[in-house]
């Protein structure tokens, strides 16, 4: 008995202090409750007034764009309604957004006409120069989206290429594909190739992008891939990469290249990525000159390597095979 | 019919292409009437008996073919012209659509001014 009320007196300031602790977390919990409630009514009041705002612009914007759309009013009354209000600029460009994913013809050329008013060019530029990282992604989506650069936006965009920001950097390398300039398309694709951990989407986008007119497949823009892809600062499977959008954009005007790097005992062209890539290439183009080193290839260290290999000479000469008969009837036998 | 000003009943729920639509119908002197899913589409037909019905296909409550093959069921309603504007592109929608006697097909994106130009055509069947 005497040592359990030992054991009471010890335990009796303890469980003062426990109930004292426990009804200061208890208080501190329904002060944090009561801040989080009105913290997420004062969020559900901001987004209702955004709300409103939003349908308040849109509803004064559409009028105006179908009145356009349909020759009762012109581009500068458009222009006339932004104001300068940020919120503005999205409201309008969701707008004509949506109505471009609706319609067709001469309806969609005249709302991208609308997409570039001086305004919103304006207000894209402005992004461009933000301190706000968003901001300037969202200018360089603009500009991606909407094909429209000077040299003015050029001088940005080269800057943003460069930026420590992945998406920024392809948006930006992307955007400036809408340059009629070589020169700057093959700085964008260059300087996006050399950054590490790029995607193959990416790079096919930029790619499509870089080539100016795809059913006219020009030197000048071969000679500037090939320095892009044989440049030594660009990392093997960056490399590789750029070998499968030249075959995947069907870019015919470089199979004397890729016959060569194939060929080629320079070190750059030894990764198995690049053999691969390079060995689908062959395959692709169906180039009948490669097979020589394709058959060499078939004794490559590397398993990737030997099974592309196997199955480019299977294809190169199935093709060749199917070519054969349809030779004799050009031979005469007298 | 009211050759003036024949009525089209929009069932769409989209609120920018329906606003589109009605600016381009109005200034063409349509009487225009809007509703944005299918069963509140069916009661406006039977309720309003428009001259032609502009129908979606992807409608919440009762998608555009349901509502069409009701109506065709329907004794007074059957004869009423429709014409299907969708997105969708499949060549099985389209049959479906014409076995239940669609007066037109017409896919989206679209041309206003050959909406109205269809619609104009099926009007005068």
């Amino acid at each position: 008995m005497e040592q359990l009320g030992q054991i009471g007196y010890l335990l009796m300031p303890d469980l003062n202090t426990s109930m004292n602790l426990l009804l200061i977390v208890t208080f501190v919990l329904l002060l944090a409750t009561i801040m989080l409630f009105l913290i997420s009514i004062g969020i559900r009041i901001h987004l209702a007034r955004q709300g409103k705002l939003a349908e308040k612009y849109e509803n004064e914007f559409l009028p105006a764009i179908f009145a356009y759309m349909d020759d009762d009013a012109d581009v500068e009354g458009i222009s006339r309604m932004f104001d300068g209000i940020k919120m503005k600029y999205s409201i309008f460009e969701k707008s004509v957004i949506k109505l471009l994913k609706n319609v067709d013809g001469e309806d969609a050329v005249k709302l991208r006409k609308l997409l570039v008013v001086e305004p919103v060019f304006n207000f894209h530029l402005n992004q461009l120069k933000s301190e706000n990282e968003i901001e300037r992604i969202k200018g360089c989506n603009y500009f991606r989206f909407t094909d429209l650069v000077n040299r003015e936006i050029i001088s940005v965009l080269k800057r943003l290429v460069h930026a420590e920001n992945m998406y920024m950097s392809f948006s930006a390398a992307s955007a400036m594909m809408a340059s009629g300039e070589l020169s700057d398309r093959s700085y964008a694709l260059e300087a996006y190739s050399k950054r590490r951990g790029i995607s193959k989407m990416a790079l096919l986008e930029l790619f499509y992008r870089f080539i100016d007119d795809s059913r006219n497949q020009t030197e000048e823009e071969a000679i500037a891939l090939e320095n892009i892809i044989s440049n030594e600062d660009i990392h093997s499977g960056n490399r590789a990469l750029l070998i499968q959008c030249v075959t995947e954009t069907n870019y015919y005007f470089m199979i004397g290249s890729l016959q060569s790097w194939l060929e080629s005992d320079d070190s750059k062209w030894q990764d198995p990525a690049v053999v691969v890539a390079l060995i689908k290439a062959q395959r692709a183009f169906l180039n009948p000159d490669a097979l020589n080193r394709l058959n060499q290839l078939l004794n490559h260290e590397d398993e990737k390597v030997v099974k592309a290999a196997s199955e480019a000479v299977t294809e190169l000469d199935n093709k060749i095979e199917v070519i054969d008969p349809i030779k004799p009837p050009f031979q005469t036998d007298s | 019919m009211n050759r003036k000003n024949p009525s089209v009943l929009l069932i769409e729920d989209d609120p920018v292409v329906s606003k589109l639509i009605e600016f381009k119908l109005k200034k063409n002197n349509f009487q225009f009437e809007r509703r944005t899913n299918g069963l509140e589409g069916l009661s406006a037909v039977k309720e309003l008996k428009p001259d032609l019905v502009l129908l979606d296909v992807m409608l919440p409550s009762m998608n555009g073919f349901e509502l069409l093959r009701q109506l065709r069921e329907d004794e007074g309603l059957k004869n009423t012209r429709v014409i299907m504007l969708t997105a969708s592109m499949k060549i099985k929608d389209k049959k479906t659509a014409f076995s239940h006697e669609v007066k037109d097909y017409m896919e989206k994106p679209f041309e206003t001014d050959e909406l109205i130009i269809r619609i104009n055509k099926a009007l005068l069947n």
